[in-house]
Order: C-alpha cells, then structure tokens, then sequence
C-alpha cells in the first residue's frame, strides 16, 4: 500500500469520527497556495481546524509528533484566511490533531485525538 | 451470524462497531419507572473498548445473580455512577423528565466524561451536549445498557429495602414499589403514603 492510499484511509477515518461526534463536515482537504487543511468541521458554531496525521507504523514516534512548532504555524495562517471568508456566525475557533495508525492490510489499529492540541 | 432481519442479535455487537471510533461510551438506563411509589434511578457504565463482560439482559437475571454482577461491573468498569430523581421531583415534573433528570444526574456523577451515549428506550435525554444514541431493548443488546440497568437496579432495589424499614406497611421491600397484587392490597387497606406518587393511578 503507497503512501497516498494510507493518507486517504486515514481521512476517510476522521471523517467518521467527527460525523459519528456530531460534528458537520465542511471541508475536506482545502487547498491553500502554501498548504491544506485536512478537516474543517463545525458543531453549534465552534469551528474545528483538524490536522489528520497517518501513519502505517509508529517506529518514527507517535504521529502525533509530526505536528512541529512550523506546521502549526502553517495552520494556524490558513484557519485565518479561512475565517476571512466564512459568512457565519463563529462562536469559537479549535485546533485538533486525530493520528491515526493503519495496518498492512489497510485496518486501523489504533487512534489517538487530542482536541485543542495547540 | 447475524442475518439482517435480525441484526445486533448477541450482546455487545452493537457496541463493537461503536469502539471503533470511540474509547468512553457510557450505557444509560433507568429503574422503577413504571412503580407507584418511590423514586426512579438511573445508571451509568462506561465499560473499556471490547469489554466482554458476562452481563445479560438484566430482566433475566435472580436479585442475587445481579448483586454478583454489580460487584464484577464495578471492578471491570472505567467509571459507573448512578443519579436518582425524589417521588416530590416525579410529582413536579412527571414521570418522564423526572427520569432524564436521574439520567443526566448519573451522567454528570461519572468520573469520565463520556464520548458517546447509548441509552436505552427510543426517546433521546433532551438538552445533552454529548452526542447520543437510543437502542430499544438497549439492555439486551449493548454491554454498556445492560450493566448500567443492573447499577440502577440494584442500588434501587436496596434503597427500597431500606424505605421498607421507615415504612413498613407497605411490603417495600418485597415488591419494591411495584403495582403487585399484594401492593394494590396494601395501598387499599392502609391508604398511601408520602412516598406514592399521587399522580400515578394507584389502584
């Protein structure tokens, strides 16, 4: 399995997971010029940023770890130009990070989510 | 295997599919709804990812299999916790937001907050932030309903015992509240008491 067909059972995952919360899924991978939002979900007016990290295996550390000081930089500048063009009312802003571990044969074996995680 | 006329047929099915995405799922159920005196109870279990805990449907079960049970959830559980509404507080707001008041009680008494919520019935407990899911006969299919029916069981079953001693005309401790013949016969001979819901039509 290539990278891009793991990436994609991880999103498919998170999608899941945030619908299965209550959760209304706005956006999946929103393209910007220097980056992408994974997720953009809201539920009763708090905006939700989610960085999706996949991984096959944990032997380069959690995946969670993936999400440097630079990234979360990164994000942070596409939530506000995203917020810059959202039309409705926005009772509050969040960022979580879902990581998620999928095995060979494409099952996943283990999650972990870490709501306002910067 | 579970045909599809017959889905969710083994207890704990229903739940597995829910562990996938969830690690704190909190099984809601209440007791001594329908009694005539008394108040009503409802538990709370939040038992780990593919528990296989050995609960059944916990209207099958002697008073003494489910006092064994209660003590096994407990050990095995992440957090349980029960709530109770008063007979004054059944007679305010009735029979039915009286039991949501119990059930979110319970919710708010767990140690863990719950990710998800199954309770059991088909009317979802209103104004509840966490998401929820109803599941008829909940305490036949779900591990989580049916060990939180037990909490709310047992620890009914013994404050009634316990209201059998304040009141003792009554046979409390017997029929816990119950409309039995017995009960009816009693309410006939010797009125009610404080704690009969008025409300209800008690003969």
């Amino acid at each position: 399995m290539n990278k891009k067909e793991i990436g994609d059972i991880g999103e498919k995952f998170a999608v899941e997971f945030f619908e299965r919360r209550g959760f209304n899924i706005l956006h999946k991978n929103l393209r910007f010029k220097f980056g992408e939002l994974d997720l953009v979900v809201e539920k009763s007016g708090i905006l939700v940023f989610v960085e999706v990290k996949t991984r096959s295996n944990n032997n380069f550390g959690e995946p969670i770890e993936a999400v440097d000081y630079k990234k979360q930089e990164k994000i942070k500048k596409m939530a506000e130009m995203f917020l810059a063009n959202y039309k409705k009312i926005v009772k509050g802003v969040r960022f979580d990070v879902l990581s998620v571990i999928v095995l060979p044969e494409g099952k996943i074996s283990s999650w972990e989510y870490i709501p306002n995680a910067f | 295997m579970a045909s599809s006329k017959n889905r969710y047929c083994e207890i704990g099915e229903r739940e597995r599919e829910f562990w996938h995405y969830f690690r704190f799922i909190a099984g809601i159920d209440e007791a001594g709804r329908g009694a005539l005196a008394g108040p009503v109870y409802a538990g709370a279990v939040i038992l780990p990812p593919f528990s296989s805990i050995p609960v059944k449907d916990s209207k099958l079960l002697t008073p003494k299999k489910r006092e064994g049970l209660f003590e096994v959830i407990k050990k095995e559980a992440i957090a349980w916790s029960f709530g109770f509404s008063s007979v004054e507080e059944i007679e305010e707001l009735g029979i039915l937001k009286a039991t949501f008041l119990a059930m979110k009680r319970a919710i708010i008494n767990l140690q863990v907050e719950p990710e998800y919520i199954l309770v059991d019935g088909n009317i979802p407990i209103p104004e509840l932030s966490i998401p929820q899911e109803t599941v008829v006969k909940g305490d036949r299919y779900c591990l989580n309903v049916a060990s939180a029916s037990i909490v709310a069981k047992v620890l009914r079953d013994r404050f009634m015992k316990e209201l059998d001693k304040s009141y003792p005309l009554y046979g409390f401790g017997k029929h816990k509240g119950y409309a039995t013949r017995e009960h009816r016969e009693k309410i006939k001979a010797f009125g009610i008491s404080e704690i009969h819901r008025k409300s209800f039509k008690l003969l």
